[in-house]
Order: structure tokens, then sequence, then C-alpha cells
């Protein structure tokens, strides 16, 4: 296999698996918005916490990582349908103060988690350590249990919202709560649950990541920023545009680093959502 | 009372507010004088947070926010550090181009934005700012990267670190007295008019867009300048000097303080500013300390504190102020308006207002199909119709508010169907709302000095202080009368009765002098002895030949008793249109609307 054909495999795998986690963290994003109007800045802090419930779980319970893997999701889960319970439903529809909320709500557990956890980095031991080479191409281990995770992850999301009675209440109160409600749906207990469902999956991706790269309070920011660009590219409130968006900007981060410079990889991906905010706000696949 | 003191006692907080202020300004002095070089340098940052924090409140008055203020600091501090360090351009020159290049900042992001609804501004000057910092990191050869700039000279004469704080108290004060001056302008209260209610500034001439992409590059001119001194204070800046903290803090200043009075904003900055500084906690804590007072009060007085406290007292006043003047004065003005003699049907000249095949979709709904009617000058037209039969569409469509589908809309020799509603104003049309009717947080009196804001509309007009607009003043004052709004005059319209502010709703229109004035259902909502009184209002206005009243509205009594001609719409179409007599008693209109019976109608 030619060495540049190599790289464009190469970076076409990194990228769906940057992609995979980025979905996962822009899925609850994009829900929390479709719901309540709001735009959740402490969104990143439930990926950071699901990352160093996994530390917690193997390095110090020692237990086994897929275990961990449950336990961030379980866990992070119950703190944001908290957040979301006590705190964002005041919010809604107020775009500006709901956004202030959750940056506040950020500063404030991302310092909880510094004075709690500690400046120092922590980091996990992955399951898969593999790394298996076809023709110059690394596929490491952790990264297809990522892609395959993700797969799963949001296949259950999709079941979950199309197949089931809560599932179809929860969609009918994102696309109009006046009469979601009037049709006798329980609009605050849908808003609790879409709130669960993004941290449980915003926990997973924390899990997710945790063995590839080291844990700080602050890691939460740069997929936080990415899930905002994916969210706004994808359409606000729209889970379908989102997943479409995420393997877009993962492979154009990928790209980026593989044939420009790393640096320019966050910018140039702001810029694509300057560019949507001034022309086409509905992004790709949204009505709002 | 004058009037100008009258406006003054509406905002009694600004009493505070000057001893605050002088207060503050003798503690900065004191602290100045006393403090040791470490409380020093936290007063210089303290000074520049202050100095960023009050850049921000244009924008806040007009009920947006920015999250991009830490981009614009650091284009001014950049500025700075480049020219000084790479060209050798002396430090007081290069201060008022940071200001300009943070402006020009401004100017891109806001005319994108703004041109638009601007409903995702807030999120388009985060993704703004994400952008700027990245750049600033990657531009290596102009900025240095993450090293940043060394060796950033102080200015002239300022060696020590008392000179530095000297200088930026007096800068401080500068700005201060700056945005004092600007906010007790007449722009300043239109600012504040587009912050309660942007739909109901547009229907009294105040576009939305211009004001606040000026507000907008004001404030970041001084963050620009803010950062210029910053750079050449710390001698020494690199990308994390501007994290997305830094623009978050600052707004969170302008929030804690509340974004009514100037002196919140100095409250809030300090809070949070300068009291974690001086606990000596570390990092952490101090995030935590920040976070949680500032999502309690976010939670607890959305409006901030200040302007929390100001409330109270200002109602207490109110209600004093109510107290003395329960009794209204002599209705003179009715008196003299009943012995007036109506005009003859037929000396009316041709229609002002011509609508031809207006249609409007949403989509598949067909909310308006066809609507022609005209009114003529002097007439008083009712438009009635079942719930959503178009009606406040209709009215939507003729101020500009929204744009037909189809057919034209002439008022005078003009076509409306393009216009915004701002400039539809300015051709002498005015609409009223059902349900954004006034500017809750203004004093009712303020609410018809932003009105009265006749044709001028010069610079110098604009930043004239609003005490000294004596034509407005004087207009507003005999509104005031006019409408029976004596007794409220201090009153925030939010506090008014409901029936007041009814009243007050319909003097805003007035206040704009419309050839032609829309009202959209000033009755609903009053009780009966309240619908007698708003008729004889409506019909004063209607003798006193100064406008042609248009209304919607369900109370058929009134609706009977004061319009020459109605038009009924159902479901989109005009069913009839005629004298009340005639299309009450059209068959089809019992059909259509009064089900068969005229009892039920007079309740509905």
């Amino acid at each position: 296999m030619s060495s540049s054909l190599a790289s464009f495999l190469q970076m076409l795998f990194n990228g769906l698996s940057l992609g995979a986690t980025l979905a996962l963290i822009a899925v609850g994003l994009t829900m929390v918005f479709g719901v309540l109007r709001v735009v959740n800045f402490s969104h990143g802090v439930l990926f950071m916490f699901g990352a160093y419930t996994t530390y917690f779980v193997v390095e110090v319970l020692g237990q086994g990582y897929f275990t961990a893997l449950v336990v961030a999701a379980v866990v992070v889960a119950s703190i944001s349908a908290a957040l979301g319970a006590t705190v964002f439903r005041r919010f809604e529809g107020l775009l500006l103060e709901g956004a202030i909320a959750g940056i506040l709500l950020a500063l404030l557990l991302e310092n909880v988690a510094l004075v709690w956890f500690g400046a120092s980095p922590k980091s996990v031991a992955g399951p898969f350590t593999d790394v298996v080479a076809i023709g110059g191409v690394y596929l490491e281990g952790h990264r297809i249990l990522i892609i395959a995770v993700a797969i799963v992850l949001v296949t259950a999301l999709h079941l979950f919202v199309t197949r089931t009675r809560y599932g179809r209440a929860l969609r009918a109160a994102q696309q109009d709560s006046f009469a979601a409600r009037s049709q006798g749906i329980a609009v605050p207990r849908m808003l609790i649950m879409t709130f669960a469902i993004g941290g449980a999956l915003a926990g997973a991706a924390g899990a997710l990541v945790a063995p590839q790269q080291v844990l700080l309070p602050s890691m939460g920011q740069p997929p936080l920023l990415l899930a905002f660009v994916i969210v706004i590219v994808g359409g606000m409130g729209s889970v379908k545009g989102s997943l479409i968006a995420a393997g877009a900007i993962g492979l154009l981060q990928s790209g980026i680093s593989t044939y420009w410079v790393p640096e320019a990889a966050v910018w140039s991906s702001f810029a694509v959502a300057l560019c949507f905010l001034a022309f086409r706000p509905q992004g790709v696949f949204g009505n709002a | 009372m004058p009037n100008s003191a009258r406006l003054s006692r509406s905002g009694r907080p600004r009493q505070w507010g000057k001893i605050s202020a002088a207060l503050g300004l003798l503690a900065g002095i004191t602290f100045g004088l006393t403090a040791g070089e470490y409380y020093l340098n936290v007063g210089v940052l303290a000074f520049l947070s202050l100095i960023m924090a009050i850049s921000l409140r244009l924008l806040m008055l007009a009920g947006e926010a920015a999250l991009c203020h830490g981009a614009f600091y650091a284009f001014g501090a950049y500025t700075t550090g480049i020219l000084t360090t790479q060209h050798g351009m002396p430090f007081w020159l290069t201060v008022s181009l940071g200001g300009l290049v943070a402006a020009c900042g401004a100017l891109i992001i806001g005319v994108s934005s703004f041109r638009t609804s601007g409903s995702y501004f807030l999120l388009m000057t985060f993704a703004f700012l994400i952008v700027a910092s990245s750049i600033i990191e990657s531009w290596t050869s102009l900025t240095g990267g993450f090293s940043g700039i060394v060796g950033i000279p102080s200015p002239g004469g300022v060696d020590s670190l008392a000179d530095w704080y000297w200088l930026m108290l007096v800068l401080a004060a500068l700005v201060f007295l700056v945005f004092l001056f600007i906010e007790s302008s007449r722009w300043g209260l239109e600012l504040k008019a587009l912050g309660q209610s942007r739909e109901l500034a547009q229907s009294i001439g105040i576009s939305p867009g211009p004001n606040m992409l000026v507000a907008f590059t004001v404030g970041a001119f001084f963050a620009g300048v803010a950062g210029s001194f910053y750079a050449s204070y710390v001698s020494f800046i690199a990308p994390s000097s501007f994290s997305f903290w830094l623009s978050v803090y600052v707004l969170m200043y302008v929030i804690i303080g509340g974004s009514r009075y100037l002196v919140g904003t100095v409250v809030g900055t300090f809070v949070l500013a300068v009291i974690p500084v001086l606990t000596d906690w570390s990092e952490g804590y101090v995030g935590i300390f920040t976070a949680a007072i500032t999502l309690l009060i976010l939670m607890a007085v959305p409006n901030g504190i200040v302007t929390a406290l100001a409330h109270r007292f200002g109602s207490q006043t109110a209600a004093a102020t109510l107290r003395r003047r329960v009794h209204p004065g002599v209705r003179s003005h009715r008196d003299a308006a009943q012995d007036a003699p109506t005009r003859d049907p037929e000396s009316r000249t041709d229609a002002i207002l011509r609508l031809s095949g207006v249609s409007k979709n949403f989509g598949g709904l067909q909310a308006l199909d066809n609507v022609s009617f005209s009114v003529r000058p002097g007439e008083t037209l009712g438009i009635i119709g079942p719930n959503g039969a178009g009606k406040t569409t209709l009215f939507n469509l003729i101020s500009g508010f929204d744009a037909p589908s189809g057919g034209t809309i002439e008022f005078g020799e003009r076509r409306l169907e393009t216009l915004r509603p701002a400039r539809v104003v300015r051709y002498g049309l005015t609409r009223t709302f059902q349900h954004s009717s006034v500017f809750g947080e203004l004093s009712a009196f303020e609410n018809l000095v932003v009105a009265c804001r006749g044709r001028r509309t010069g610079l110098l007009h604009c930043l004239q202080p609003v005490q000294r607009d004596r034509a407005a003043l004087a207009e507003a004052q005999s509104l005031l009368e006019r409408f029976d709004m004596e007794a409220w005059a201090e009153t925030a319209a939010e506090d008014l009765p409901y029936g007041a502010r009814k009243r007050l709703g319909v003097a805003i229109g007035m206040a704009t002098k419309p050839r032609m004035l829309f009202l959209d259902e000033p009755m609903a909502g009053l009780t009966d002895p309240e619908v007698q009184e708003m008729t004889e209002l409506l019909r004063d206005l209607d003798r006193s030949g100064e406008t042609t009243i248009v209304l919607i509205e369900h109370r058929m009594s009134a609706v009977t008793s004061l319009c020459d001609r109605l038009v009924v719409l159902d479901f989109g179409r005009v069913i009839a249109d005629g004298t009340p007599n005639d299309v009450l008693n059209d068959p089809q209109v019992v059909e259509a609307y009064l089900g068969g019976s005229l009892e039920g109608f007079e309740h509905v």
C-alpha cells in the first residue's frame, strides 16, 4: 500500500473514532436544546466526570474497565438529571440566561473537580492495548472499541425513541412542548429524561476517552467546543444532523491535523460554525 | 413639578447612584493612599476589570450579551504589544489604535449577526472568541504564539505601581462618566427600551439592528483600550492571559450587579474581582465562590442585586406618589373635546390606506387570503372576526413586522409591503400590541418620553441628555394628563394596574404622532367601567382629528359605538365590509361569527 494511501486511511480511521466520541457528546447537547431551547455549556463537565468516574472505578476500586463504563454512564446520567431538574428547567426558552447558567455550572463543577481530584494529571489503563497494523495503517484496539460502543449506544437511543412509548413522548416534547403538554405528556419528566440520556452518553464518552489521554479537570472543554460546532452545523435540536455533522467534523479535524497543522484544526472548525451562524443558522437539518 | 425633575425622580436610584459613585471614588482614593504594593496591583487589575464590565453594558441594556469581550481586550493588548515592541510606536498612539482594532472586530461580527434577527448572537460571539484566540495562538510571526510578547513599555512618566494605580483610577472614572453620559442620553433610553421589548421599540421607530451594532462596537472600543493599558501594565502578554473565562467573568460582573444601573456594575465587579483576591483563596475555591454566588443571584434575582434593591425603594416612592395623587385631576381636555364638532362624513377625502389582494401563507396555512379594503382619513374602522381569523397577522403585515406573500399595501403615496417597522412608523403609521404593550421596567413617564422621538434623528439629538429634551418632556407630560396617567407617572410600567397599562399602551402609540393608529385589542381584559373609559378616550382621540383609528376588538358594545365602519374577517377572508348596523345584520356574519345570536357576542 502506498504511503499516501495509508496515511489517508489512517486519517479516516482516526477521524471516525474522534467523530464517534464527539457524536456521543453532541447528541446530548442537541437533545437538551431541542426540548429546552437552552445551550448547555456545562455538558463538557459531564464528559470530564465520566472520565474521572472511570478512573475511580478502575484505578482506585480495582474493578474492570467495562464495569467502569457502565458506572460512569449511570453516575453522570444522575448528575445531569439533577442539574436539569434543579437549574436548567428554570431557564426554558431563555437562550442567554440558560447559556450563562450553564457556563456558571461548568465553572463551579470544574473547580469542584479541581479541589476534589487535584490538578495533577491522572491516567487509566484501557482493556485493549493491541494495535493491528494492516499495510501501514495502524488500527488501535481502543479506537475500534470507541467506534463500536458509540454505534451500539446510538442504535439503542434510536430504538428507544422510535419504538417505545416513552421515546415517542420524548420526541413529542422536543418538537412542541406545548402541544405535548396538552396531550397529557408529563413534559417536566421528559425534560429530566432528556438530561439523563444526554448525561449517560457524555459519561460513556468520558469513560471511552479516559484510557486515551490524561485526565484533568479542564479536559471537558476541547470536546465541548467541537460539540458546539457539530450542533450548530447539524442544526440545533436535530439528532440526525448532529450524528452526520459529528462524523464530518471528526474527519475535518483529523484531515487538517494530517495534512496541515494540528493547531489549525479547532479554529477552522469554528470558522465553519461562524459561517453557518451567519448564513444558515438553522444548520443542515434544523428548522430552528 | 418641572418635567426634568420628574425624570430624575422616576430614576430615584440615580440619586443613590451619585452618592454611591462619589463614595466609591473616595474609597478608591483612600485605598490608593494607604495600600501597599500587593493591594495596589489588585486595584489596578480591578479597574481594568471594571472598564471591561462597563464596556459591555450598552449591549446588555439593549437586551443582548456577548462572550467575546476577552477577545477585544486581547486585540487591544496585542495591538499595543506589537506596535510598541516591533515598530517602536509611542504607547499613547497605540491605545486608540487598540480600541479601533477591537471596534473593527465588533463591526465584522455585528454586521453579519444583526443583519439577520441576531437570535444566535451569543453563540456567534462565542465562536468568534474561539477563532480569534486560536488565530492569536497560531500566528506566531505576528503574535509570538504561545511564548507571547515581552518587554512592552510603560507610558512615559508612569514608573511606579502607585503611578499606575492613579492612572487607572482616573481612566476608570472617565469611562464611568462617559457611559453615565451615554446612558442618560436619549440613545441610552432607547437602548433600554430595546432591552425591554424589541417589538414595541420597533413600533415606535427604533430599529434594533443598527442600534445594537453601535452599542456593541462602542463597547468593543473601550474593551480594546483597556487591553492596551493591560499590555503596557504587565509588559508581557501571551494567549494564556486571555482565556475564555476572562470573557465569562466580564459578563458576570454585569449580571450580578444588574445591567439596569451603572453602579450595579461597579458593585458586581467589586464582589467578583476584588473579594476573592482579598481572601487569599486558592484558584479552585475562587472559581467555586464566583460560580456559586453568581448562579444563586441569577436564579434568585435575575435582574441583579442593585436593580432589585433599587426596584424595592423605587416602588415605595411610587406608592407614596400614588397616595398623594389618588384623585385624578380635572379632565378638562375631555370636556373640551366633547364640544368639538363632529366631522361631516361627506367631507372625508380619499383613502389614505389601501390594501389590495393581500395574502399571507405560513407554510401550508393560508392566514390571509386576498384581503382588500381601504381606510379613509378620519373614519374609525373596526376589524372584527373570531380568534384565528387573521386580524393580528393583518396588523403585522401593515406595520412591517411581517411581509405579505402577495398583494399591495399603499399608505398615501408609499408602498409598505417591504418596509421594516421602524420605517413604517416614520411615515406616520403606528401600531400597538395586545401583549407587549409597554416597556416594563421603565416608568410610565419614561415610556412616553422614549416614544416622543420627534422627527430628528441626528447624532447630537440622540446623545442629548433626556432631561434636556424639553420638547419630548413637555409632550410626554401632556400625554400623561390626556390619558389620565398623572398618578402613575413614576411607576414602573410593569407595576401598573391593568387598565392603566392598557391606557399607557395607547398613549405610547399616540406619542409617535401617527396619522393612523392601529390598536390591537385595546380593551381586552378590561372591566366594564374601564371599557367605558377607554371608549371615551378613543372617541376623544378621534374627535380631535389628530389621527385615524383602526382597531381590532372583541367588545362589541365598544366597537359598535366607536366605529364608523367594520371589516369582518373569517378564515383569512373579508366576509363583510360596511357600517356596524349593516355588517351585524349580515346573515353571513351572523352565521360565521355570531353563532346565530347577538347575545353571547357581548361577552366574548
